[in-house]
């Protein structure tokens, strides 16, 4: 399975995939929201295991889920480990010459796991179902058609870029290209992109002809349908209400209601 | 042929000059198959491309759903269509593309390059999908470079390099070895072959043999 294809996933069966895929969007991204402007550090952890339930029940193999994580993460990583030194505060605790900043640690561990959380869940909210039934249930949630027409056309032509870029670094291989640091690594590089950007404008040109030669007139028809069941109903309530949740305590500790 | 390109002169589908006002009237009676199947290919999955046209002429229901099974059978890919164009291999693409035009059912199908880059097997199956919508009354018009194709399925052969050098029923231009030699065209290869014959045998045929079974006779008389 490439790199590129996020929904390689969806014939799982899970409560998860059966969602309804309008009501699981809102519902995944209302907890999203909820855990990203969670304050307290425990209640973020808590926020974490929620992803982690939700990972659980969609049944997705970890291994590749972790494999995905792990670039987002590197991203977060750095601000885990900066904060800590540069949080100042009056908690501080010296270790030889430098002062590591409790609040620093707090305020780096709480944007890590709020950015964990949040990637996590983006799995189950993405890789659950076919993505054209994804962008059709966006659709569905009044996401603009151009939108949609956007991120399906990324989606589908994402794998052809792909395939022709390598071809373009086969062809540099076999012409004994070898990447360096130096200008004209940087001058191969540039023209070989700059030739897939034009190949890729013309290639448009003559989708948009294939499509208004089939009858497009702007708008992309659309035969998938979808319907609420009581189970959606009772699978989003309880995500949405756990996502409240999560607010309320976190309310609760920030105010210092609750330790 | 269908209103995508514009250009001097004029251009009449069905006795109807092609004007801006009747463009969806002749794209819905004109299908054009591009050659690069991928510019062809553009929705996520099969099913959903090959509904495309049928949608947006207005169909629906059980009379969409039935156009696009027939066109699914038609090119042997109704066990694909959940596929993504990018896990079909490119015979099948090739295939697919035709599909995507045959489901708006048009009264003319034109086709860039129908069997360019494909391998013997989906070449065979191209072309007999081909005679078979011809013999069903489509009206087929095919641009391709590849004239051993052109004997098997072809009435009348309309031969451009910029402008019209030729138009008559495919044998009469096939005979016309020095004017496909000028194009940078090959010559059939049983064309090439019998008119070999003609020169060393002495024999003469009425028609140079264009299809198998021509040749397989003009073989039997020139063994006796």
């Amino acid at each position: 399975m490439s790199g590129f294809e996020i929904d390689g996933h969806a014939g799982i069966d899970s409560p998860i995939h059966r969602w309804d895929p309008r009501a699981k969007i809102a519902s995944i991204l209302i907890l999203i929201f909820s855990v990203v402007m969670v304050e307290s550090i425990s209640v973020a952890l808590l926020g974490l295991a929620l992803s982690v339930a939700v990972l659980l029940a969609s049944r997705l193999p970890l291994r590749d889920v972790a494999r995905r994580v792990r670039w987002p993460v590197i991203f977060l990583l750095p601000i885990f480990f900066i904060l800590p030194f540069t949080g100042g505060g009056e908690r501080t605790v010296a270790i030889s010459t430098v002062d590591l900043s409790f609040d620093g640690i707090i305020l780096g561990s709480l944007i890590l796991t709020r950015g964990v959380a949040a990637v996590i869940l983006a799995y189950p909210l993405f890789a659950t179902s076919p993505f054209n039934i994804t962008v059709q249930a966006m659709r569905g949630l009044k996401m603009p058609d151009v939108t949609a027409q956007i991120f399906l056309f990324t989606y589908r032509y994402l794998f052809l870029l792909r395939e022709e870029m390598m071809s373009i670094e086969k062809s540099l291989a076999s012409k004994s290209f070898a990447k360096k640091t130096d200008l004209r690594t940087a001058r191969v590089i540039g023209t070989a992109l700059g030739m897939l950007f034009v190949r890729s404008y013309e290639r448009s040109e003559r989708i948009y002809r294939a499509m208004v030669s089939r009858g497009y007139e702007g708008t992309l028809p659309s035969t998938v349908k979808f319907e609420m069941k009581r189970a959606d109903w009772a699978k989003s309530f309880a995500v949405a209400g756990a996502a409240l949740m999560l607010q309320i305590i976190d309310f609760a500790a920030t105010q210092g209601m609750i330790i | 042929m269908n209103g995508l390109l514009r250009g001097d002169g004029t251009v009449k589908i069905l006795g109807r000059k092609v004007k801006e006002d009747n463009l969806p009237w002749v794209r819905s009676r004109v299908g054009m198959v591009f050659q690069d199947p991928d510019d062809q290919l553009f929705m996520p999955n099969l099913r959903e491309d090959v509904a495309f046209g049928p949608l947006n002429l207005g169909r629906s229901g059980p009379e969409m759903e039935r156009d696009v099974s027939w066109a699914l059978e038609a090119v042997g890919l109704e066990d694909l269509e959940g596929k993504s164009p990018h896990h079909l291999s490119f015979g099948q693409k090739k295939r697919a593309a035709l599909a995507t035009v045959l489901s708006m059912r048009p009264e003319i199908l034109v086709l860039d390059e129908p069997t360019s880059n494909l391998d013997p097997k989906s070449k065979r199956a191209v072309v007999s999908l081909i005679r078979e919508l011809c013999d069903s009354g489509t009206t087929i018009i095919t641009a391709t470079h590849d004239v051993n194709i052109v004997t098997l399925m072809a009435d009348e052969i309309l031969l451009l390099d910029k402008r019209v050098v030729g138009y008559g029923p495919a044998r009469e231009i096939l005979e016309r070895r020095e004017v496909l030699d000028s194009l940078g065209l090959e010559v059939p290869i049983l064309v090439d072959l019998f008119h070999s014959l003609r020169g060393c045998c002495g024999h003469h045929f009425h028609k140079t043999p264009i299809t198998k079974d021509e040749a397989v006779e003009g073989l039997k008389k020139i063994l006796g």
